[in-house]
């Protein structure tokens, strides 16, 4: 590149971390949902709301003078970040009503968690009950993060509401233990191989791993996980939103995993071989025999283009200290088979379009390749800076 | 040439039109958190 050309890249790429900056401190002084508003709706039968502990409140009848129950807060790691959910008990340790009063799932998920009957099947469970997907509440196909955070944000408060208001003898909760099943296993073995293995085959034999890795990783990352790396994991990432590890390991292998990989090999091997999504782009573009085409014209405008438009959903998410706002993603939508009219619109472009060009959506849309090149701009600075050159 | 030339326009309308949705999507999610 030319001097001029790296001075302009360098002032650019350093405006971004100020702004983004700027923006994290927006977000953190933002004041979060107030808890009073849902007060009526969770426990409708009471009119006076006293404050027993940290967000935990007993509410009153006007002639009554024992409590007609309790509001407690419980939180916990959803898909986006942090799920938090107002939950009603009433004296007998039932759970009445359950508000979802913040949450940073991604929409198309979220709704579909709330238009299903979990919340519903949740009302009038003791705090004795298991609260257990599969025993006593109904699994919510394809959104299993937000359902676990849900049910795990209403047994908490309900039981702590029992053992502490009520003194009743709740269950302790039990020690979870870390879940490495096949998911895991599977994301291992891809990156690994992709790493060692892709270094050490040539020619035709590390053609078949490529197609191995690829195929194995729409497989399984993309339509039996379906959780490809997103802008919502990075996001999550940055915002320090890092889930508990027991229940969402996969997210820290996979996050970790391909930022690792880069830093000490300085390669992508996530995109080369792993993705789902550009291996069903490699699959479209095999079977319309598509070529990779790089516009000389245009080359410099689409890379600055796609990485305005991921610095603005980085501001928009900071901001609003939601990972998923921002998430523009198809992916969810194909290996789910599912989305809104416009989520499929927007996949069938893309895939209508990967059958006359190699893998469009990574060449000019997808943010992994703007965080990396953001990523080779901060270390090749730092190694100028370390070195004065 | 002129199918290179083609190919720049069919790319082009790709990046326009795929940046469009993804604008429309990022401000339908923001309206949804406001409202």
């Amino acid at each position: 590149m030319n001097k001029g050309g790296s001075r302009t890249e360098t002032v650019l790429g350093v405006c971004t971390l100020v702004t983004l900056v700027i923006a994290a401190f927006i977000g953190l002084n933002r004041s979060s949902g107030a808890l009073s508003p849902h007060f009526h709706t969770l426990l409708p039968g009471a009119d006076r709301y006293e404050k027993s502990g940290f967000e935990t409140y007993r509410a009153f009848k006007q002639a009554s003078g024992l409590p007609v129950g309790y509001i407690a807060v419980g939180d916990s790691d959803g898909f986006g970040g942090p799920l938090k959910v107002a939950v009603s008990v009433d004296p007998n340790g039932r759970v009445v009503n359950a508000i979802v009063v913040e949450h940073s799932e991604t929409r198309s998920w979220f709704d579909r968690v709330m238009q299903s009957p979990l919340i519903e099947s949740l009302k009038g469970k003791s705090y004795n009950d298991p609260f257990e997907i599969g025993s006593d509440v109904d699994a919510i196909t394809g959104a299993t993060y937000t359902t676990r955070a849900l049910i795990q944000s209403v047994k908490e408060p309900s039981r702590r509401i029992a053992r502490n208001e009520l003194d009743l003898p709740a269950p302790d909760e039990e020690p979870t233990p870390i879940l490495f099943g096949y998911p895991e296993i599977v994301l291992v073995l891809l990156l690994a191989v992709g790493t060692f293995g892709m270094k050490y085959a040539s020619g035709k034999a590390k053609k078949r791993i490529r197609w191995l890795l690829m195929l194995s990783g729409m497989a399984v990352l993309g339509f039996m996980v379906n959780h490809p790396l997103t802008l919502v994991d990075i996001n999550k990432f940055l915002m320090g939103y890092w889930p508990d590890v027991h229940y969402q390991l996969y997210w820290y292998l996979l996050t970790f995993g391909v930022l690792l990989i880069f830093l000490t090999t300085n390669r992508n091997v996530y995109c080369h071989s792993v993705c789902p999504f550009g291996a069903a782009q490699e699959c479209l573009a095999v079977l319309g025999k598509a070529k990779s085409f790089q516009s000389k014209q245009y080359h410099g405008f689409f890379k600055w283009l796609r990485r305005s438009v991921v610095w603005l959903a980085l501001l928009i998410a900071l901001i609003f200290r939601n990972p998923g706002i921002s998430s523009y993603e198809v992916y969810s939508t194909l290996f789910s088979l599912s989305g809104t009219n416009r989520e499929v619109l927007f996949l069938t472009l893309v895939l209508l379009f990967s059958l006359f060009v190699k893998r469009p959506w990574c060449r000019y849309l997808c943010p992994v390749p703007a965080f990396e090149d953001y990523l080779r701009f901060v270390k090749k600075t730092g190694k100028k800076m370390v070195l004065g050159t | 040439m002129k199918s290179i030339l083609n190919k720049q326009a069919f790319v082009a309308s790709f990046v326009a039109v795929s940046t469009a949705f993804i604008l429309v999507e990022i401000v339908g999610n923001i309206l949804a958190v406001i409202f």
